[in-house]
């Protein structure tokens, strides 16, 4: 996981803490398995299911597990997608904070100009 | 009849599986909910993460529905089969009852569709029961019956088809008795939802079987009007023709013997009304309708389709009993279909048969004080409405032909206008579009053509002596006090002989008078009311007033009317009359004959004689 730059002396520092974003990316990992699992159990509990079922209702479960199937997966995926999502937010800190720093060092070099300025006028 | 088979015991396992996992998916959902509030709260500058929680809420509740119903599908296997194995087994039809019963919300298409053709005929079967009992109150029924079944139109078809035209005339009739009047009953609006989803055939090209039997004979008819009555759901267009045609062009709800839920609170009939306004509402359909075959080519494009005619003028006048708001609808609807027009503007063969079917039949709608029949507020509008757009047609028919043609069209016209004078709005709109008409003929008048002006003139004289015969007070009570007065005389003959009987004869026909003149209604003031608001002659003098005779120019200056505008503002008050009186005083002579030839031209024409 990428690292945070500190803040220099005098730049703002940004508000974010790392240890919180890869904890929600750690929770929504762990939700997309709890969703993957449930469509594991779901496909074999339904194997065991259809022995000796036979009739409309059987071939309406069918249709329908396949959709609630195909739900499951994709809801899974875009979890994965969040924590990823969340993993790559301490890249935007990052970016943010070196922002305040630049801004921070360039105050700091006008500043000295500014003051070598007032040194060469004052005999 | 095909099996079904499950082993109930694994349906149970898979429901009690997939409600384990689904409660641990909830549970790494509320651990993620948390982390994201956190995140949230402690890494505002770390952008946007978009948690899935909907979809994973959607998901959620997508298995624990597929559980519980396979859990259910267990369930009904369970109550359907009657054996001890571990397999069970049971008919289709069963298992499907046993759905019905115990697990609606199993009751979806994909298990269902397969046996709809036998549970159509179970509910049926009900239907033809509660028929045959006299059963008016079909909440159990009802209940039984998923909402996901009566809203699948093949089921609606197949439980109609299964109760049969006669049960089903019969049924909707018992229900109908057994509903307060004027109270919407869940019941029959159950049916006619039934009605409305099951009427037409699947592909859309007209009514099923069940339904043109239906409207094969009186009873059938009446259910029908009682159905359509009770919702707005619509029905295709071609079976909506087919029921409008069979039930209020071909037949009518009076005709048909009428029934007390199709009766308003005044008692009027109105069985039709449904149905008329909604194939109003259908473009072209009110006048496919009303002329039955399609324009023909052929004839005097300047003449009226006579078939069309007749069929309209039988129609109207049928409905002399009825409310005749549905009558209304559709004739409006024919009269602003453009088919009624050609491009130029000017009525069509078929247009000119509804204006003139409609004038025939309403003027044969009976006048008589008391009588059942009569022209009510929605028809009177109407006939206003074809007597102010189309009077020029109108009333130059009373001027051509045979005598006697032109004595009966004339006679006609003071019909209809005598029905909308008995409704001030109808018979004061009519009015104003009368003044309207003259300022346009005057104006064509000086221009050169005098017919516009003389058939205005015809429409006042016809209007006057329309409203004329309106205003005479009714008298009701006047056919009982004969009987009673006739009664009394020759009581009183037989008692005091003939010199006797013959003084007392006249005390009684004073008294018959003097009862007959107390009870009788207060007359009407159509006719004052239409003189006053054609009073005055400023649109003639303003026609004048834009085409000048040669050589004569306007005098405003000293004449108490500043300009046009001010004449044209003049009203009918006495002070209005007078200030017109002044204006043509100081107008050159020309002028002055000029308006008095306009004003001698209209009021010759107003004494219509055929």
């Amino acid at each position: 996981m990428p690292t945070l730059p500190p803040a220099v002396d005098g730049a703002t520092a940004v508000r974010f803490d790392p240890a919180t974003a890869a904890a929600l990316a750690t929770s929504l990992d762990a939700l997309a398995w709890r969703l993957e699992t449930a469509a594991r159990v779901e496909d074999a509990a339904f194997g065991r299911a259809i022995a000796d079922w036979a009739g409309p209702t059987r071939r309406w479960a069918e249709e329908r597990r396949l959709a609630v199937r195909e739900e499951t997966v994709r809801a899974a995926g875009r979890c994965r997608d969040a924590a990823e999502e969340a993993r790559r937010s301490v890249l935007a800190a990052a970016i943010v904070q070196h922002g305040h720093n630049a801004d921070e060092h360039a105050r700091r070099r006008r500043n000295a100009a500014l003051l070598e300025l007032a040194e060469v006028r004052v005999p | 009849m095909s099996q079904s088979s499950a082993r109930p015991a694994e349906l149970h396992r898979y429901r009690r599986e997939l409600q384990r996992v689904e409660e641990h998916v909830a549970d790494a959902e509320h651990a993620a909910r948390r982390s994201s509030q956190a995140f949230a709260d402690a890494c505002p500058d770390g952008g946007a993460v978009h948690p899935p929680f909907h979809a994973v809420g959607a998901a959620c509740a997508a298995l624990h529905g597929l559980a519980q119903r396979v859990g259910q599908v267990g369930d009904a296997f369970l109550a359907a089969d009657q054996g001890s194995s571990a397999v069970a087994e049971t008919s289709d039809a069963q298992l499907a009852h046993v759905v019905l019963q115990h697990f609606p919300r199993l009751a979806v298409p994909g298990i269902l569709a397969p046996l709809l053709p036998r549970l159509a005929t179970d509910v049926a079967a009900d239907l033809r029961t509660a028929a045959e009992t006299g059963r008016h109150d079909l909440t159990d029924l009802r209940a039984g019956v998923p909402a996901t079944l009566t809203a699948d139109p093949a089921f609606c078809r197949a439980v109609l088809a299964a109760t049969g035209t006669a049960h089903l005339a019969a049924l909707v009739d018992v229900v109908a008795r057994g509903q307060l009047p004027g109270v919407a009953s869940t019941d029959l609006v159950w049916l006619a939802d039934l009605f409305a989803r099951g009427a037409g055939r699947a592909d859309g090209r007209g009514p099923t079987t069940v339904t043109t039997d239906l409207l094969a004979d009186a009873g059938g008819r009446t259910a029908v009007r009682t159905l359509r009555a009770e919702v707005d759901r619509p029905l295709d267009h071609a079976t909506l023709e087919a029921v409008a045609r069979a039930t209020a062009i071909e037949a009518s709800s009076w005709t048909d013997g009428g029934h007390p839920r199709l009766a308003g609170t005044d008692g009027v009939d109105r069985g039709d009304d449904a149905i008329l306004v909604e194939a109003a509402s259908v473009p072209g359909l009110a006048l496919r309708l009303l002329a039955g075959t399609p324009d023909g080519a052929a004839g005097d494009p300047r003449t009226p389709d006579p078939g069309t005619a007749a069929r309209i003028t039988r129609i109207v006048e049928r409905n002399g009993t009825t409310s005749q708001v549905g009558l209304a609808a559709l004739l409006h609807a024919a009269l602003d279909d453009p088919a009624a027009r050609d491009p130029s503007g000017a009525r069509t063969r078929t247009g000119l048969a509804v204006v003139t079917g409609v004038v025939t039949g309403i003027a044969r709608i009976p006048h008589d004080d008391g009588a059942p029949a009569g022209v009510r507020p929605d028809l009177a509008g109407l006939a206003a409405r074809v007597v102010a757009g189309d009077h020029r047609t109108l009333v130059h028919r009373t001027t051509r032909g045979r005598l006697a043609t032109r004595s009966e069209r004339l006679e006609e016209l003071r019909s209809v206008v005598h029905h909308v004078a008995g409704w001030r709005p109808p018979f004061d709109a009519l009015a104003a579009e009368l003044v309207v008409a003259r300022r346009t003929a005057a104006t064509e008048h000086v221009a050169g053509d005098p017919l516009a002006l003389a058939l205005a003139g015809r429409l006042h004289g016809v209007l006057a002596e329309g409203a004329a015969r309106a205003d005479v007070p009714q008298r009701p009570y006047d056919p009982v006090l004969r009987v009673a007065a006739f009664g009394a005389s020759r009581a009183a003959g037989a008692r005091f002989g003939r010199a006797g009987g013959a003084v007392a004869g006249r005390g009684i026909d004073v008294v018959h008078r003097r009862v007959s003149d107390a009870l009788a209604h207060d007359p009407g003031d159509a006719a004052a009311r239409l003189a006053r608001a054609t009073a005055s002659d400023r649109d003639l003098a303003l026609a004048v007033v834009d085409r000048p005779p040669a050589g004569a120019t306007i005098v405003w200056a000293g004449s108490g009317v500043a300009d046009r505008a001010s004449l044209a503002a003049l009203g009918t008050g006495r002070l209005d009359h007078a200030a017109l009186d002044q204006w043509l005083a100081a107008q050159e002579p020309p002028v002055r004959a000029a308006v008095a030839e306009l004003a001698a031209a209209y009021r010759a024409a107003r004494a219509p004689s055929p």
